[in-house]
């Protein structure tokens, strides 16, 4: 059982990382405390855990078969990669990162299911175009009865309020719905049942925002607020949708990369001027560095785990 | 949840009593500044000064009010910010008539004749670009009228009391009145002519603002 430690420490990074996405906006422009927001973070992602998250579990397990030592070592590098990819200041994504090494360990056993990896990567290169495209729609389709109606400024900033609570809540259940199958997916089958993977794993990821998420939710919301209120409010929507969908389909994906996608659509809109192509680069470069590496790790831990058969 | 847009319509109802307030003080300001051209008791015109100066304490009491709702997290911090800042530039025009009644009050100033008409053509045309004000932040708040079009004229209004003041200074430099009194009177002058500068500078916040809460 102690093997579930690493899948609940990957939990615990991601929780603490991505619950930024969806509440950082609204707590650090403090329309909301930090508290009522990590409650709500918790509460939202066990609830999404356990209502939609057993899908991704399947996909997960579909890409390879994984023994306990093999779930552990996958859990492991994934966890490492995405330190040290934290360490280096590129964006990460913890599914790209727990694909990566599952596929790492499959490529060392030589069982891997490529018919699951195409769904897997069509799924990723969908993300960011998913959160373009809602972000796109529901930015000029709310801009359209914006000007429609004009609200006076009162009753719009109750609105946007209001919105920002309920799309983190969303965001939230999202986050849970899809992610989960990360943290503990490797284990669904084998060592926990899949109830007991989304459990575990929602609850991990609980701890995590619970704990470790004020710093990272402050910085993400301060770059998000560069945004105006409306525009983040968009944002979030656009990534709690895209990243829900890819859970109703079965597929974890990167809230992150979501994310982007979204504030990449925003500033389409607002004009092409205001991004900025060296961040997207960097971006970029960390999407299709993180299964890299993370496979790579797995493969050095699965060679260090069966150095004895070696001699 | 719902009770945001509550608190929020309290806030505002509070903003509009205290826009209320400052047109109250720019009301009597008009009528101290035509009582004082037509030498009236000094009794009456203390009373008018007092009474501009007691409306400009009650504004400052409601903006105090109005600055704690905002704080209580009231409205999105970026509007807050905004609302405060353009709050504070309408505040800046109260102070303005109010300093403008404490000097015609104290300095006890006597408007040579051929200056009045001057004055109160000066004075009009200040309280036209305030009228404008009020009308361009009520259009900011309900996303109402032709703001733009009414900075543009506040700025006109701004660009005539500049030239009209600078040409009445002149005048009063090269006319025959007592040295002491032309500096008193260039005083009187710039005091009254600052109240479209302000007005001026508020039109410029609230430009400011409706660009940067376009959609």
């Amino acid at each position: 059982m102690f093997r579930v430690i690493s899948g609940i420490f990957l939990g615990w990074a991601l929780g603490a990382n991505d619950s930024a996405n969806v509440f950082g906006t609204a707590v650090s422009s403090r329309m909301i405390r930090y508290l009522t927001a990590v409650f709500l973070t918790a509460l939202f992602v066990v609830i999404g855990a356990l209502l939609q998250g057993h899908e991704g579990m399947h996909t997960l397990g579909s890409l390879t078969t994984l023994d306990l030592n093999g779930a552990f070592i996958a859990s492991m590098a994934a966890a490492v990669t995405v330190t040290i990819m934290t360490v280096l200041k590129l964006p990460i994504s913890t599914s790209q990162a727990v694909v990566g090494s599952i596929l790492g360990i499959g490529i060392m056993s030589r069982n891997i299911n490529l018919s699951g990896l195409y769904k897997v990567l069509i799924c990723w290169v969908g993300t960011p175009i998913g959160g373009f495209v809602f972000a796109l729609i529901i930015y000029v389709s709310l801009r359209f009865i914006y000007k429609k109606v004009k609200p006076n400024i009162f009753i719009t900033d109750s609105l946007l309020k209001i919105g920002l609570i309920l799309a983190g809540c969303y965001g939230a259940y999202a986050l849970g719905a899809n992610n989960v199958a990360n943290v503990t997916g490797v284990y669904a089958g084998n060592l926990l049942t899949s109830w007991q993977a989304v459990l575990i794993g929602g609850v991990a990821i609980a701890i995590g925002a619970v704990t470790y998420s004020r710093k990272v939710m402050m910085t993400v919301g301060k770059s998000i607020v560069k945004l105006d209120a409306f525009s983040a409010f968009v944002a979030v929507v656009a990534h709690s949708l895209t990243v829900h969908i890819y859970a109703l389909i079965g597929v974890p994906v990167s809230t992150s990369q979501a994310i982007v996608g979204a504030v990449l659509a925003i500033g389409f809109v607002q004009g092409v001027h205001s991004i900025q192509f060296s961040t997207l680069a960097r971006v970029l470069s960390g999407w299709v560095l993180t299964p890299v590496i993370s496979s790579a790790i797995s493969i050095v831990f699965y060679v260090i785990t069966h150095l004895q058969y070696v001699a | 949840m719902f009770f945001l847009f509550k608190r929020n319509r309290i806030l505002y109802t509070n903003i509009c009593s205290y826009l209320d307030i400052v047109t109250r003080i720019m009301e009597t300001f008009k009528k101290l500044v035509g009582s004082y051209l037509k030498e009236v008791s000094e009794a009456k015109l203390a009373m008018l000064v007092e009474q501009v100066d007691n409306d400009e304490s009650d504004a400052d009491d409601a903006l105090v009010d109005i600055r704690k709702m905002l704080y209580n997290k009231s409205m999105l911090p970026e509007s807050r910010e905004d609302i405060l800042v353009m709050l504070d530039k309408v505040d800046d025009i109260a102070d303005c008539a109010n300093h403008t009644a404490q000097f015609i009050f104290s300095h006890g100033l006597n408007v040579p004749d051929e200056f009045r008409d001057d004055i109160r053509e000066l004075l009009k045309t200040s309280l036209k670009s305030f009228n404008l004000v009020m009308k361009t932040v009520h259009s900011l708040f309900e996303h109402s009228g032709d703001l733009l079009e009414n900075t543009r004229i506040i700025n006109n209004y701004e660009s005539m009391c500049d030239n009209f003041q600078l040409k009445l200074i002149k005048k009063v430099f090269a006319s025959n009145i007592k040295d002491i009194d032309k500096i008193l009177m260039r005083d009187l002058i710039k005091w009254i002519g600052r109240i479209s500068d302000v007005c001026e500078d508020t039109a410029d916040i609230i430009t400011l603002l409706y660009i940067k809460r376009a959609i």
